[in-house]
């Protein structure tokens, strides 16, 4: 499988790439990592000024900061492969652990909302696409629209005010199915016109080519077109900007994860940042920009897998 | 056929300039200080005197929505202006330098355009502390991309269009070729991506605000009012209501802005970005 | 004639208030081959939409009488509702090109075995087997495996006449079948149209090809502004769409051994995982000559030019335009010498920007003469190729001619040495090449300018030269006198483009 190894391959490339920024970030940020364990400590209080001084540059050693920036960010990145991010400054746990506990809710989440925008917005671009610049088309977009445009914080919060106290929506607690339902329709709504508006775009593209034609001269059903026919053609290009979807999805399930009390990463992060707990905002944003390189990638290779004209161009070329 | 987009963009442009004229002329409109504490009864929801209601601070919350746009479509404005220009700019030098540099320069772009820009901005305010400046940072790190990259393919295209191959024979040189070439096919893509982007910046920074990473009280900001209403959304959802309304509104215009010229540049058969 | 198998009369079409066909009455017979010629625009595809019940959404149809009788009794068609049942089963369509006009995604036998079930056929393996050996496949189990899209053009061609001939309906219709196909699976399809026919089916065939047309037909019209007439194909069609006379009886220059206005010598160019595509071009054109360059698309014609303008650098050889090599001279100054009239006018041309600025472009750009010189000049010039008072047109208000006048106004705002015209009639309709040429040779005369014209076009070149060089394969491998060139040409792609260029009446004047 060419395909996968070279998908692989670039992702590899990618996330290397990503790893200096992130790096570059956190080395950027106000404060080492010395500043930050002598301030959280408070063993600062007890040195006299003199001791506090050999103590810092012993750690400062100790944590390699005296050596140059590229062999810091080598043994940085040794680390981070390592699964080593540090531990919470707030439970004393390793990162990796706090974090892996969450990963499940939030892919649960983000999962739901996924399947939520998809399905919302196959149903409007099929209706849309049927009778392009008909009466249900302009009422579908304008839908599309206001969709586009109700923040998401507005949405999640009235929505869960008003579910509270009309289903007696449960405000706080565990994850579960009886809780995962509206922050899923919340992220979903949000999703859903980017991948509405292409899909449409796309069908009505497909509708119209000789091939769709030539199906409808031989007698073939309007369902019949657009599902054996029209379908598959229509979804291959939705595939790349799944990371799209993807990176909007991901900055809506922020918001949604706090306003529900949703036990997702964000949430921790979120609450991690009003404590000041360095270690779990850097994890947080590299378990981000590895699952958004990841998928990026799986797409572009699922891409090839659903559309053989792809990986047949590509054998070509 | 969906219309010309003209009537959709004419609206997002009414929608948009509704919002600032508001904003610029809110001494005009609402006789009460922003910033003054008692002006009315805490927590009374919309009323003849206070149009939107009070806070709980009984402060006007009509005064406050429109003063605080000023600060947040100023801030918008300001964070758009900088990013438009650097990432189109960046895009076209690309562009324009070819070869090795170029092919270093594409996946990079691609890599920044799917970086989440709430994460990146929720990172920077973790690192550095919470703060309106601090959160449009973060954001302003990876939405430069975006440009950089229409811009690149916009003015390979451009450059590689029967029209622009014919001037070059016939001797046109780099700046008459950027004019009449480049510009007309840079210019409507790049506003619509621009209005996309400009309602995702307020999105993601109102949403930073009311998650109390962005704006800080007592500014009268709308993500800093939004912060504070959350506080008491269950006993007065008005103060949630007066400031989120006000996004929304200022996001629903971009984004028909967005969708309007899409359909016109459609129409015109030039590149429309997603 | 026996009765008629589909009966039309007053067939009628509008988008909005435009009437695309205009009171059209058919009647289609069994066995027989029926012929309907047009230009494109007369409402052709129109025609044959409604023939199927496909008229696309705003177009409004309407008819007096729609009738069809098969079999089972006579069907009235004038509702959408009745094609359900017919169309695919009793009236069949042949698209126009067959690569495009099957399922991509889609294997072969899946989509027989699709329209075999929606006639109503059993959509068995065996069913499938023999629908493919029907459509002239030897190894339909290999063929039903494949992804329609991994079809050659002529296996798609095949599979879409197969499919459409399969559940043996009462009309087949045919749209431009033949656009895409070579002398020899062109003489298939004429074979199986006609098998169609003779086994029962009234067969419509649209097409422009005459050759295709009169091997077939048993009656013919002409469908014109969305009319139907009688016709017959010696009126309907010009036996040879191409150039009815030679332009521009230009006689040789006087001065043979002028300065040489351009000279390429060992001309070489490669791009990147491509073989040569200039292997060495020898040209000389002397001032006020007019050089014709033949040759078949990939030949490397479009990169010998794109390499005489500057637009590309060539790997080796010498290039001098009035003596002076582009590195001594600088491009700047030679495209003062050198003008290209372009090959798609249209898209040549700044859509942003009005005629009159498009023709001035050049001058400004070199920045002769005052703005008032150079606006004075542009109208001069389109008052010259008869666009005068059209200077504030913007491309997309003139028609594709108008845009051709614009670009060689353009060419020759600067006043060059020597005129580069790519496949200048190209993208014309016929009607409308005639007076290009002229034109162009007119002003090539006028100025005293040399000219080298590009096509693959043996008439155009004919028209406009006094020599005619064959590019093949990088290469020039026939250079002669244009009128000595049918005689003395030798080289075997001189002989085959002269085969495919027959004289007859295009030597008229």
């Amino acid at each position: 499988m060419a395909v996968v190894a070279r998908g692989v391959a670039t992702a590899a490339g990618l996330l290397l790439v990503a790893s200096m920024l992130v790096f570059a970030l956190v080395r950027a940020a106000p404060g080492d990592a010395v500043d930050v364990e002598f301030g959280e400590s408070g063993a600062s209080a007890l040195l006299s000024p003199e001791e506090e001084a050999v103590a810092r540059a012993q750690r400062a050693r100790e944590l390699g900061l005296d050596r140059s920036v590229p062999e810091q960010y080598a043994r940085w990145l040794d680390r981070v492969v390592r699964l080593d991010l540090g531990t919470s400054f707030r439970t004393g746990r390793p990162v990796a652990d706090e974090l892996g506990d969450r990963v499940a809710a939030s892919a649960a989440l983000g999962g739901a909302g996924f399947l939520v925008a998809l399905t919302v917005a196959w149903l409007i671009a099929a209706l849309s696409a049927r009778r392009p610049g008909g009466l249900l088309d302009h009422a579908l977009r304008v839908l599309s629209l206001t969709a586009t445009a109700v923040p998401t914080f507005l949405l999640g919060s009235l929505g869960l005010r008003y579910a509270a106290e009309w289903f007696g929506y449960p405000v706080a607690g565990e994850a579960s199915w009886r809780r995962l339902w509206l922050p899923a329709v919340v992220l979903g709504v949000g999703a859903m016109p980017v991948v509405a508006r292409l899909l449409r775009a796309s069908l009505i593209t497909e509708y119209g080519r000789p091939y769709a034609l030539a199906a409808r001269a031989r007698g073939t059903s309007t369902a019949r077109l657009t599902f054996r026919h029209v379908m598959r053609p229509a979804f291959a290009p939705l595939l790349t900007l799944a990371g799209l979807t993807l990176s909007s999805l991901v900055a809506a399930s922020v918001i949604t994860e706090v306003i529900f009390s949703w036990p997702g990463v964000s949430e921790y992060a979120v609450s991690a940042i009003s404590a000041k707990d360095y270690p779990v905002v850097q994890a947080y944003l590299l378990l981000v920009v590895a699952v958004v390189v990841v998928v990026n990638r799986t797409m572009d290779v699922l891409q090839h897998l659903l559309d053989p004209r792809v990986a047949h161009a590509a054998q070509v070329a | 056929m969906r219309g010309t987009g003209r009537g959709l963009f004419a609206v997002g442009v009414a929608l948009v300039g509704l919002m600032v004229l508001l904003a610029v002329a809110a001494p005009l409109i609402s006789r009460y200080d922003p910033a003054a504490q008692g002006v009315g009864p805490a927590l009374a929801g919309p009323s003849v005197e206070h149009w939107l209601g009070t806070d709980r601070f009984g402060r006007d919350l009509a005064a406050r929505v429109l003063h605080g746009g000023r600060t947040t479509l100023l801030a918008t404005a300001a964070a758009l202006a900088l990013v438009v220009s650097v990432g189109t700019l960046v895009g076209a030098a690309v562009a324009a330098v070819g070869s090795i540099v170029d092919r270093l320069a594409r996946p990079l772009f691609d890599l920044l355009v799917a970086f989440p820009v709430m994460v990146v901005a929720l990172a920077l305010v973790g690192l550095w502390g919470p703060s309106l400046g601090t959160a449009l940072a973060g954001v302003l790190i990876v939405l430069w991309a975006p440009f950089a990259r229409l811009s690149r393919s916009l003015v390979r295209t451009a450059l590689a269009e029967p029209s622009a191959v014919a001037a070059r024979a016939l001797g046109a040189g780099r700046l008459r070729l950027l004019r009449y070439e480049v510009w007309p096919r840079l210019r409507g893509p790049v506003l619509v991506l621009a209005a996309v982007e400009a309602a995702q910046l307020i999105g993601v920074v109102a949403g930073l605000s009311f998650l109390g990473l962005g704006a800080q009280p007592p500014s009268a900001e709308w993500g800093a009012m939004l912060q504070e209403g959350r506080a008491a959304l269950w006993s007065a959802p008005h103060l949630v209501l007066a400031p989120g309304i006000a996004v929304l509104v200022t996001v629903l215009g971009l984004t028909c802005m967005a969708e309007g010229l899409r359909d016109m540049l459609d129409r015109a058969g030039q590149v429309v970005p997603e | 004639m026996s009765t008629p198998v589909l009966s039309v009369s007053g067939l009628t079409v509008t988008y909005g208030q435009l009437p695309v066909l205009d009171g059209i009455d058919l009647d289609l017979v069994a066995g027989r081959v029926h012929v309907i010629l047009g230009a494109s625009g007369s409402g052709k595809s129109t025609l044959l939409r409604a023939l199927i019940g496909m008229v696309p959404s705003p177009g409004q149809v309407s008819a007096r009488r729609f009738l069809l009788r098969t079999a089972g009794g006579e069907v009235d068609l004038s509702t959408p509702d009745a094609w359900r049942q017919v169309r695919g089963r009793h009236v069949g369509l042949i698209a126009q090109d067959p690569a495009q006009a099957l399922t991509p995604l889609r294997r072969a036998g899946s989509l027989v075995r699709e329209a075999d079930r929606l006639t109503g056929g059993t959509a068995d393996r065996g069913r499938v087997a023999e629908v493919l050996r029907a459509a002239g496949f030897t190894d339909p189990r290999a063929v039903a495996s494949r992804y329609c899209f991994e079809l050659s053009g002529g296996m798609a061609q095949r599979l879409g006449v197969g499919l459409a001939v399969a559940p043996r309906p009462a009309v087949l219709l045919a749209d431009e079948p033949s656009t895409a196909l070579d002398g020899l699976a062109r003489a298939r399809l004429a074979a199986t149209l006609r098998q169609v026919a003779n086994d029962g089916a009234a067969v419509v065939l649209v097409t422009h090809d005459v050759a295709l047309a009169a091997g077939l037909a048993d009656d013919v019209t002409t469908l014109d502004d969305g009319r139907l007439h009688d016709g017959r194909l010696a009126e309907g069609v010009p036996r040879h769409q191409g150039i009815r006379r030679i332009a521009v009886s230009v006689p040789p220059p006087a001065d043979r051994d002028g300065a040489a206005m351009l000279s390429v010598r060992g001309l070489r160019k490669r791009y990147r995982g491509t073989g040569p595509v200039l292997d060495g071009v020898d040209l000389d054109v002397a001032d006020g000559e007019v050089v014709g360059i033949a040759g078949r698309s990939g030949a490397g014609k479009t990169t010998l030019l794109r390499c005489l303008v500057g637009l590309e650098r060539p790997d080796g050889g010498e290039l001098r335009i009035a003596g002076r090599t582009p590195a001594e001279a600088g491009w700047r100054s030679l495209r003062r010498l050198v003008q290209v009239v372009p090959q798609d006018p249209r898209a040549s041309l700044n859509p942003w920007r009005t005629a009159g600025d498009l023709v001035a472009d050049p001058l400004d750009a070199h920045r002769i003469g005052t703005r008032a010189q150079r606006r004075a000049r542009a109208d001069e010039l389109l008052d010259r190729v008869g666009l005068a008072g059209l200077e504030h047109r913007r491309p997309g208000q003139l028609s594709t001619g108008q845009c051709q006048r614009v670009a060689i106004a353009r060419a020759l705002a600067v006043r060059p040495r020597l005129l580069v015209a790519d496949e200048p009639v190209t993208a014309l309709d016929a009607p409308l090449r005639q007076g290009v040429l002229d034109l162009l040779g007119d002003v090539v005369r006028e100025h005293g300018m040399a000219a080298l014209v590009i096509s693959h076009d043996l008439h155009v070149l004919e028209a406009l030269c006094h020599r005619i060089a064959v590019l093949d394969a990088g290469r020039i491998v026939e250079d002669l006198p244009a009128a000595a060139l049918r005689d003395d040409g030798t080289h075997p792609l001189t002989r085959a483009l002269i085969d495919c260029h027959p004289t007859g009446e295009t030597h008229v004047g």
